[in-house]
């Protein structure tokens, strides 16, 4: 009887998946602390936001699947699960839709100041044509730095809105970049001086944290745009509120804080020409969905041990376990 | 000596172009004040006109004036009959705001179904997750309706469809298959296709077939949970008609850059609606777009004092074969 353990309840298009197969008990923990005492019976776990390391694994004897409710695997000890054999599954191909549209979302609310526009507005003050400087997409020149399945989207609908789309990847090919019809920037620090706009679709490791630092500002256009839809350690915040302070960066849109969820003191939140989400970029009802479902097929594919490597973050426990 | 009067700034690149060409000279009235505007239109050959009204009895005042050029695409704010009375030319500047409009609306369109002003203002305030009253959504798989398919309707279709979106386009002017040709349905019938757009998006200009467009009638026939995008002129829309439906959930939001009265009054319904993303006339005030309909404005005087203004950039150009 394969025990299913929630750490939040879960959209009833996956709850239902679950809940359709005969012989899995299925239930929801409370907090962080009810979820972690439960995880000590469950085949399989799906996770929100707790963090999953050695400690956490050596209680769960039973554990035969870690799932993520998403696709970043940040909080979850990689090397640990799978050094235990323990597929860890992600919900790939469910979110880079609703992300890139959430990139573009910010791109454009940060080339419109909407929400410095709007409170004008709404607060009876109107400035058509003095008001914070505004600009187009059109002809601006992007570095997309990750081409995934959500840097891949974001470009494309760069260049259809006439921008000049400039791509770094290390661990994807640079001809494939070109025959996509974009520019590819091997050398990314060498592309920042030219780019107008940078967007992050990157995961976070250890090659990625701080990944755009003073060092990183202090080569960029002066009045560039920066839009995280990535994660936030990916930047250097500190370095961020420095480059905003001295108009480096002209404005960002972040979704996502190197500390989350938001406290209220992070300096960010000072600056009028930042527009920020609570990491809610896959958060829209059709992502929520997608997500859900994925999330309940791979638990049960991997419960019955046919999971799609696709979905695996560590696909070698598949070899080692057959 | 050709006069140039702009009443209010323009881009200076503009004003060097002209100040440039001989015997040119260039004054910017700013402010604008009905008594600045009668001390000085006399003189003017040409105007340059952001936001002035320009009715027949200051075309009376202005025996000089050979051309008015106006710094944006909309002219409803100018008397084209009595212009046309004296053979004088309206341009405007076609070329100029077709992308920042276009690219504002689908920057209106994402702002509401990302909610991202009701989210930066939680985060701002510590506030995370994502609570029943700010729900997203994303535009992939919708249904818009475009209705006006110019140059900057025409963008707008491309980029909607780009994000992967239904295209339904509205405009009585453009034959079927010119819609059906660039890869978008025709809406013939407005009911069914408001019945079936998530999204209804204005690109149409504001005359009098289209004033009031968007009317009680018009949104009981749109589907519950609609939303309003308008970059095109606010008379296009019964604001109070609005005001309501918004109030009464059956449109779900509007992304407006544009009201009947502008600057918007303080006793607008709009300015309290819930779900309302409002902007100031702002869709082509980019820095790109500004420069580009000043140098454009700068281009027709310059082409009009010469004898050879482009009659694809005037709105009454039999004055053009009147004049020949």
């Amino acid at each position: 009887m394969p025990h299913v353990l929630l750490e939040r309840p879960l959209h009833p298009a996956g709850r239902a998946i679950l809940d359709a197969r005969p012989g899995v008990t299925v239930e929801v923990a409370t907090d962080v602390a009810d979820f972690a005492a439960r995880a000590t019976k469950a085949d399989a776990i799906l996770l929100w936001l707790s963090r999953v390391d050695a400690a956490f694994l050596d209680k769960c004897p039973k554990l035969k699947v870690v799932a993520r409710y998403g696709v970043g695997f940040d909080t979850i000890d990689i090397p640990e699960c799978t050094r235990r054999g323990l597929p860890v599954a992600v919900v790939n191909g469910a979110n880079d839709l609703g992300v890139a549209e959430h990139a573009m979302g910010l791109l454009l609310g940060v080339a419109r100041q909407v929400p410095a526009y709007d409170r004008m507005v709404k607060g009876g003050e109107w400035r058509s044509v003095d008001g914070p400087p505004i600009g187009e997409l059109a002809g601006r020149t992007v570095l997309v730095i990750g081409y995934g399945r959500i840097g891949t989207r974001v470009a494309r609908l760069c260049a259809a809105f006439g921008m000049r789309v400039m791509v770094h990847d290390p661990a994807f090919p640079t001809p494939r970049i070109a025959a996509d019809g974009h520019i590819p920037a091997p050398d990314w620090k060498a592309a920042l001086p030219e780019a107008d706009v940078v967007t992050l679709h990157c995961p976070l490791h250890e090659g990625t944290h701080h990944l755009i630092n003073a060092d990183a500002f202090a080569r960029m256009k002066k009045g560039v745009w920066l839009i995280n839809t990535a994660r936030g350690p990916v930047v250097d915040e500190a370095a961020l509120v420095e480059a905003l302070r001295s108009g480096k960066v002209a404005a960002a849109g972040l979704d996502v804080l190197t500390i989350e969820p938001a406290v209220k003191d992070n300096p960010l939140f000072g600056f009028d020409n930042v527009i920020l989400s609570p990491h809610s970029a896959a958060a829209a009802q059709e992502t929520l969905a997608k997500m859900a479902v994925r999330a309940a097929h791979n638990i049960l594919d991997a419960l019955d041990g046919r999971i799609d490597p696709g979905f695996l973050v560590n696909p070698e426990v598949l070899r080692r376990n057959a | 000596m050709p006069h140039v009067l702009c009443l209010r700034p323009i881009h200076p690149d503009a004003i060097a172009l002209m100040r440039a060409a001989p015997g040119v000279t260039v004054e910017v009235l700013d402010p604008v004040t009905p008594e600045s505007l009668s001390a000085r239109i006399a003189e003017a050959d040409a105007i340059t006109v952001r936001i002035t009204r320009i009715d027949a009895g200051l075309i009376a005042q202005a025996p000089k004036l050979r051309i008015v050029a106006r710094h944006g695409v909309g002219y409803d704010a100018v008397d084209v009959e009595a212009l046309t009375a004296r053979g004088i030319p309206l341009t405007v500047t076609p070329d100029a705001n077709a992308v920042s409009v276009a690219e504002h609306a689908l920057m209106l369109m994402l702002t509401i179904a990302r909610q991202t002003l009701g989210y930066h203002a939680r985060t701002k305030a510590a506030q995370w997750g994502f609570p029943a009253e700010l729900p997203t959504f994303d535009l992939a798989g919708r249904t818009v309706l475009v209705i006006g398919f110019g140059r900057i309707g025409g963008r707008v279709a491309r980029l909607c469809a780009a994000f992967g979106m239904t295209v339904l386009v509205r405009d009585p002017y453009v034959p079927r298959n010119t819609i059906k040709g660039a890869g978008f349905t025709p809406a013939d019938d407005l009911d069914a296709a408001l019945a079936a757009a998530d999204i209804v998006t204005l690109h149409c200009p504001s005359n009098s077939e289209t004033r009031g467009l968007v009317n009680e009638a018009f949104l009981k026939a749109a589907k519950p949970g609609v939303v309003l995008v308008n970059t095109a002129r606010g008379t296009l829309v019964d604001e109070p008609a609005l005001a309501s439906a918004l109030a009464s959930g059956h449109v779900a939001a509007a992304g407006l850059d544009v009201f009947a009265v502008e600057p918007v009054e303080p006793g607008n319904l709009l300015l309290k609606a819930p779900n309302v993303v409002l902007m100031p006339h702002s869709a082509a005030a980019t820095a790109e777009s500004m420069r580009r309909m000043a140098m454009s404005c700068a281009e027709s005087i310059l082409a009009c004092f010469d004898g050879r203004l482009d009659p694809h950039v005037v709105v009454n150009p039999e004055v053009l074969r009147r004049n020949a």
